[in-house]
């Protein structure tokens, strides 16, 4: 555990201290702000039109700096050595790799704490909105916990690709995660039934949406559904369990060579 | 083949008293475009023996750093056995070995402090906080680095970022201490605290792997060779008798800018000290050349003092330098 510990401390320290940083929570404050300004402007349901804006920036903000921080966790420490100095010390490289993800989720902890209150700062200046309930606050939380599975997915990549590869193979990932429950729900009626199964099932496995929970909020008459919620956070935490069970599995037994090291 | 006993060098004398043994290593990279093997290592075996220090030499490409992230576990070996105290080499093992690399591999935005306290809290589990802080700040006051300590090591100068290195390396005492390419890029003062501070660790009886292309530093420090070729042991100076070893290079060159002959010889009647053997003067840079290492010593830091520019504080290897390419002839990269 002092292994595991030390590596996620210097991880945490390491992005908290990277340009990324300010900047992504510059902007998930400016997206608040501009969310709160364009529910001032709407005549009614002040509360669905910012949580729709505010709640889909506070999404793609995490999970883009998810994916940026996944993939540079991993190239930055193999090009400046710091890995090869990490894996020749006495613990195992799994340890090192869980180290790195508990070092982003981290930092990806503090954004969240920082957006979300400020976000509750900008409620309560709202003299029609006043203090966050539950079933908001949990909005963000399953948000928080897709931005998790990201950074899952974005460790997965980085722990077997180059820094290029693994940015662009985890944006496609995350991608076709929020748009394959759409597909699925678009599909034609004279579909073929294998086509259709086919697509549905990669829908089921892959569906990012599932930590979208604006759904319940748009539509008032509908309650945040105890079951479905859990549920969801079932898939979400075994999606992280397994995709950092490969990514350990795969750097094991990985060579990696600092860029810095060119003799044999 | 060994060129002095005429026998295989792979084929080292078994020693129980090893504190390392490298049996039947080999490593093969593939070229990620073309898919070709090259052998980087061929059916290494070699042994490093306790409190000695033996000096890993070879051309560039030869093996050596491979040989280092093998037994640092970065790299896999296709084959062969990597035995620590007569054990296979394992994670836990690694605590007992400290690694200097040729570059300075700390991550660039943490501080000399916080690097030592995540080195020392991996390395030194038993201890306790308190003693560790105490023993990072003591190492940190001995190497003068107190005072840069919550610096970022990007910001640090490449002596500092060295240090650092060093401390990485040897602060929790290691068994083993491999040290690649320990003094390049350091100055002649560097070079000097670098060497002393190898020195301390051998009187601490500590095993050293030297790899290095610096053969004054082998003359000096290293008990024992061994020569890699195209990845093949080739010469180690455990198989062959005291007799055949090359004899220690004895001369010592300090080339200074900035004197004449006459100030020289003035600063060696007032300060006392020791005559040179060869004086090479060419306008205002004269190059020193003595026999003994201490005398060279003392007129590097009568120079030092003075305000001399000091170009170079070498040995003068050449003899090192033709006995270690008689082992590079023919090779292939």
């Amino acid at each position: 555990m002092t292994g595991l510990w030390t590596v996620t401390k210097d991880s945490f320290l390491l992005m908290r201290r990277d340009k990324v940083f300010i900047p992504a929570i510059f902007g998930g404050i400016i997206l608040t702000i501009l969310a709160n300004i364009a529910s001032d402007w709407t005549l009614e349901e002040y509360a669905k039109v910012l949580f729709d804006l505010g709640a889909f920036g506070f999404h793609i903000i995490g999970s883009i700096v998810a994916i940026f921080w996944g993939t540079k966790a991993i190239s930055d420490a193999r090009s400046e050595g710091s890995l090869e100095m990490q894996v020749s010390t006495p613990i195992s490289r799994p340890v090192c790799l869980l180290g790195k993800y508990f070092g982003l989720i981290l930092n990806l902890t503090l954004i969240a704490v920082i957006l979300v209150a400020f976000w509750q700062a900008v409620m309560l200046t709202n003299s029609y909105l006043g203090k966050m309930t539950n079933d908001q606050l949990m909005v963000f939380l399953y948000v928080y916990l897709g931005w998790c599975v990201t950074a899952a997915v974005a460790i997965f990549f980085a722990s077997f690709c180059s820094h290029a590869t693994a940015l662009f193979s985890s944006f496609s990932a995350w991608l076709v995660g929020l748009t394959s429950a759409q597909i699925a729900a678009a599909l034609a009626p004279d579909t073929p039934k294998l086509t259709r199964t086919v697509v549905e099932a990669s829908a089921w496995i892959w569906d990012f949406q599932r930590f979208n929970l604006n759904k319940y909020l748009v539509s008032y008459a509908t309650k945040l559904q105890g079951v479905e919620l859990m549920w969801n956070a079932v898939y979400g935490l075994s999606l992280i369990a397994l995709l950092m069970t490969a990514a350990c599995l795969i750097f094991r037994k990985r060579t990696f060579l600092s860029k810095l090291s060119i003799n044999t | 083949m060994d060129k002095m006993t005429n026998r295989p060098a792979s084929e080292s004398t078994p020693s129980n008293n090893r504190v390392l043994q490298l049996k039947n290593l080999s490593k093969t990279f593939k070229n990620e475009v073309f898919k070709k093997k090259r052998p980087a290592l061929t059916n290494l075996s070699c042994g490093f023996e306790p409190g000695k220090c033996t000096a890993l030499l070879g051309h560039n490409g030869a093996g050596k750093t491979t040989t280092i992230r093998l037994i640092l576990g970065i790299l896999f070996p296709d084959s062969g056995e990597i035995l620590f105290e007569g054990k296979p080499l394992n994670t836990r093992s690694r605590a007992k070995i400290g690694y200097m690399p040729e570059v300075n591999k700390q991550a660039h935005n943490l501080t000399p402090l916080e690097v030592l306290k995540s080195h020392s809290s991996l390395f030194l589990r038993k201890q306790n906080k308190k003693e560790i802080q105490q023993l990072i700040e003591r190492k940190l006051k001995e190497v003068k680095l107190w005072e840069h300590r919550h610096k970022k090591i990007k910001q640090l100068s490449k002596g500092m970022a060295r240090r650092v290195a060093w401390l990485q390396a040897s602060i929790h005492q290691p068994e083993l201490l491999i040290l690649d390419e320990p003094f390049s890029g350091l100055d002649p003062l560097g070079r000097q605290e670098m060497q002393a501070w190898i020195e301390q660790e051998k009187k601490r009886h500590v095993s050293i792997i030297l790899c290095t292309h610096e053969l004054w530093s082998v003359n000096i420090l290293c008990d024992d060779i061994h020569i890699l070729n195209n990845g093949n042991l080739v010469y180690s100076s455990q198989d062959v008798e005291v007799t055949d070893r090359p004899e220690p290079d004895s001369g010592y060159i300090l080339h200074v800018s900035g004197t004449s002959q006459e100030t020289l010889q003035e600063m060696a009647s007032s300060l006392s000290l020791k005559p040179w053997q060869g004086l090479e003067q060419e306008g205002w840079s004269s190059k020193l050349m003595f026999d003994e290492y201490q005398d060279a010593c003392q007129w590097l830091s009568a120079c030092i003092k003075r305000g001399f520019l000091i170009i170079n504080f070498t040995s003068d290897g050449k003899r090192s330098e033709s006995f270690l390419l008689q082992f590079f002839e023919g090779r292939t990269n």
